[in-house]
């Protein structure tokens, strides 16, 4: 592992010169050092389409700021054989040829040609490269997780969680634990599609550092992509959907890519407003739709004893008429005995009318059911 | 799991109780100024609690050597006393709450049974009837390899018996030794004046393979239960945790019957065998002092280490709900029939068996046995009544 004050103090045998560089010799399709995100730009729960427009819309006014002010700070590339790479600056260049700019100028990096001093050490080229793609992001704005991910992972390569997370607040420009590094080395070790839905929102961090948890290999991690990438919903559920869909797994003894591929929750994933009669196609919807059967399957007796009491509760008409402002809420999962009974009133004439349903209520033979 | 590193605290002066532990394990011991070192020792490894299990401490007891069981005001406690002599365990069941209950988990030994003399000294002046034991932070038994402290005890129990009945005092109080293995040989000619109850943990073959990871097998621990039995010893039964899965209740009424009705011993539990299978015999109903039952409940914080520790286990899996203690339990329409079904197959065999429940509330004791000691103490009451019963002196 290369020690990162080590790199630093070694940062002289850096060469950088700036020059002017035809824009068609850079190979954008070589992402190493890439560590910004396409949908920088967009923020909150968007879908990919919205993703894709605000992305043109915002490198578009990047290519009119660079027309109306010129490049503030020039890319930083490396020189391999005769074409170049991007250390930092992917967007600036996609912008600059969509507004048909030749050339530009940039800082190119290469280490020194150490012909007499064979000792050098190219790791330090690489760590050194990969701090500045880091760091030239970093301190111009807030890096998402996804950023952090990749920015860790290129720095993992060579360097211990533990010497990236003291250093952090020089590079990531915020403090980072050693936990939190290796967090993020997780999350940008799993697949492409994981990242994605983390970047729009549709997955948190900590739910899919559940998959790690749970020892998943990559194909049953794209099976859970594909199923966040057609819901929505809040961090809570996202825990609770994969931790019910995990722990049926266990116990029935079948894989979890079944389960999600099996037809009860593929028809919910899979249906559009226009085509399907069950008129599932809101994200939320087909969200909470596959929380009620996993929860069914998951603890069939309670779910059992829910619909039950949720029966006789209507049975018993409390919401009807005077009645409607009755509340009758059972002992938290059926543990306890205590049930709870909850009314408004505005007046004691109120009041005592509703202490004879509630009186009458005693009486009837469901109520005792109920509350058996 | 077997003891690799074995730790002195150098404030202990030497004593036989220590030379033995040192002999028994064969370990060269490492005396250490204070506990950090080895809190350390265990805390920065990889895996902390494994390597608690493999790592002995021995120390003295600063806190207090007996202890009250501790219950909650949810569910019905049976007054338990808690015998201080050491923490952790070198069997490694998945359920184990003790994994997340000690910080940091480690096995440790606490010489100087002048102390715990005295305190047991206490108790005896007391003109009521305690119930003692040794496995609630520990199993009481995984000791007697390495130390003669069970043993010990055992003498202790029976000799205050003895000074009492030359007393108006005709209480007494009684050790149970708690345990899922089978490390009885020290108790075998032992005068212990039955005033030691040998309890086992017990659970289904099915169980006890998935989740039960250094334990005897169910065969073995009902062959040491008979032959304690066969010394003169009481014995007690504890269905706890009871697992629920599809098929347990055919397990459990199994399991039942082997108690009663003898097991068969073969050649991997009964070193003494020729090879050829035996029958043992059943235990008496009325050499047993009673049988508690409690299906599998735990703290939250359990369910992550037994997925990182245990990641085949599915224990946690079952249809759990948060407890009035806030601990899991499972959904009370399921721990109720599973009651009924274990309460109904040992009332077959042993209609007189007291059989109680760990930490149950009132519509369970009433649903499955008929009734509830409501009364604060009741239930302590009536297991006392059965000491007094069962252990009379031989």
């Amino acid at each position: 592992m290369l020690n990162l004050q080590t790199t630093i103090s070694n940062s002289a045998l850096l060469k950088k010169r700036v020059k002017q560089v035809c824009l068609d010799a850079i190979d954008l399709s070589d992402e190493s050092f890439k560590i910004s995100s396409d949908n920088l730009f967009f923020s909150g729960n968007k879908s990919s389409s919205d993703n894709s427009l605000s992305n043109l819309t915002n490198l578009s006014n990047l290519a009119l700021s660079i027309r109306l002010t010129g490049l503030i700070n020039p890319i930083v590339l490396r020189e391999i054989d005769d074409k170049y790479i991007v250390v930092s600056g992917f967007k600036r260049v996609s912008a600059m040829r969509s507004i048909g700019m030749r050339e530009t100028p940039a800082s190119i990096l290469s280490h020194l040609d150490f012909d007499k001093d064979k000792t050098y050490d190219f790791r330090f080229y690489e760590v050194q490269s990969a701090l500045i793609a880091i760091s030239d992001n970093a301190f111009s704005r807030q890096l998402n997780v996804m950023e952090q991910a990749r920015g860790v992972r290129l720095l993992k390569r060579f360097c211990s969680s533990y010497d990236i997370a003291q250093n952090s607040p020089a590079i990531f420009n915020v403090n980072m634990g050693e936990s939190l590094i290796n967090m993020l080395d997780d999350i940008a070790n799993m697949p492409l599609s994981l990242h994605e839905l983390i970047e729009s929102d549709k997955l948190s961090m900590s739910s899919a550092l559940k998959f790690k948890q749970y020892g998943y290999d990559k194909s049953l991690i794209e099976s859970f992509a594909t199923l966040f990438s057609k819901i929505k919903c809040s961090l809570s559920k996202q825990k609770e959907i994969i931790t019910n869909i995990h722990e049926i797994a266990a116990r029935e003894e079948i894989s979890a890519s079944d389960l999600i591929e099996s037809k009860e929750i593929s028809q919910i994933l899979d249906s559009q407003s226009d085509n399907c009669s069950s008129n599932v196609n809101d994200e939320n919807q087909k969200a909470n739709l596959i929380r009620s059967i996993l929860f069914n399957r998951r603890y069939p007796n309670l779910f059992k004893a829910k619909e039950r009491f949720s029966n006789n509760l209507k049975m018993l008409n409390l919401n009807s008429g005077m009645k409607s402002d009755i509340k009758l809420d059972p002992p938290a999962d059926f543990e306890g005995r205590d049930y709870t009974i909850t009314l408004k009133f505005s007046t004691v004439e109120e009041l005592a009318k509703k202490a004879n349903i509630l009186s009458a209520l005693t009486k009837n033979p469901l109520f005792g059911d109920i509350t058996d | 799991m077997k003891i690799e590193t074995l730790f002195i605290d150098r404030a202990i002066r030497p004593c036989e109780e220590i030379d033995y532990i040192i002999q028994s394990t064969s370990l060269e011991p490492e005396y250490v100024e204070n506990s950090k070192v080895v809190y350390d020792h265990v805390n920065l490894s990889d895996d902390p609690i494994t390597k608690g299990k493999q790592t002995l401490y021995i120390t003295e007891n600063h806190g207090a050597v007996i202890k009250k069981c501790p219950g909650t005001s949810h569910y019905t406690c049976c007054d338990y006393t808690i015998l201080h002599t050491g923490t952790f365990c070198t069997m490694d069941c998945s359920y184990c709450i003790l994994q997340a209950y000690f910080h940091p988990p480690l096995l440790q030994y606490f010489v100087g049974q002048h102390k715990i003399d005295a305190a047991l000294d206490e108790i005896f002046k007391e003109n009521k009837t305690f119930r003692v034991g040794t496995g609630e932070f520990t199993d009481s038994l995984i000791w007697d390899k390495i130390s003669n402290q069970p043993a010990k005890l055992v003498r202790k129990f029976a000799d205050q018996a003895r000074a009492r009945s030359r007393s108006s005092n005709n209480n007494f109080s009684i050790l149970e030794l708690k345990t899922k293995t089978v490390n009885i040989d020290s108790l075998k000619d032992i005068d212990h004046n039955r005033k030691t109850v040998v309890a086992w943990s017990l659970n289904t073959p099915k169980v006890i393979k998935s989740e039960e990871r250094g334990t005897a097998s169910l065969s073995a621990r009902l062959k040491a239960a008979k032959e304690c039995e066969r010394w003169g010893y009481r014995v007690a039964f504890h269905f706890d945790p009871i697992v629920i899965y599809q098929g347990c209740e055919e397990d459990y009424k199994e399991v039942i019957k082997s108690i009663f009705e003898g097991v068969r011993v073969d050649k991997n539990v009964d070193s003494s065998s020729d090879g050829v299978i035996k029958q043992s015999l059943g235990i008496l109903p009325e050499s047993i002092v009673w049988i508690s039952i409690g299906t599998f409940r735990f703290m939250p914080q359990l369910k992550q280490i037994i997925e990182n520790r245990f990641p085949k286990s599915t224990i946690a899996y079952g249809e759990f709900i948060t407890g009035l203690d806030n601990k899991m339990r499972y959904f009370k329409p399921l721990r109720i029939k599973i009651y009924q079904k274990i309460v109904s197959f040992i009332r077959q065999y042993a209609p007189d068996v007291l059989i109680y429940f760990c930490m149950e509330d009132e519509e369970v004791w009433q649903k499955t046995i008929g009734f509830f000691p409501k009364k604060e103490g009741q239930l302590g009451a009536m297991l006392d009544r059965s000491v007094m019963e069962r252990c009379k002196a031989c």
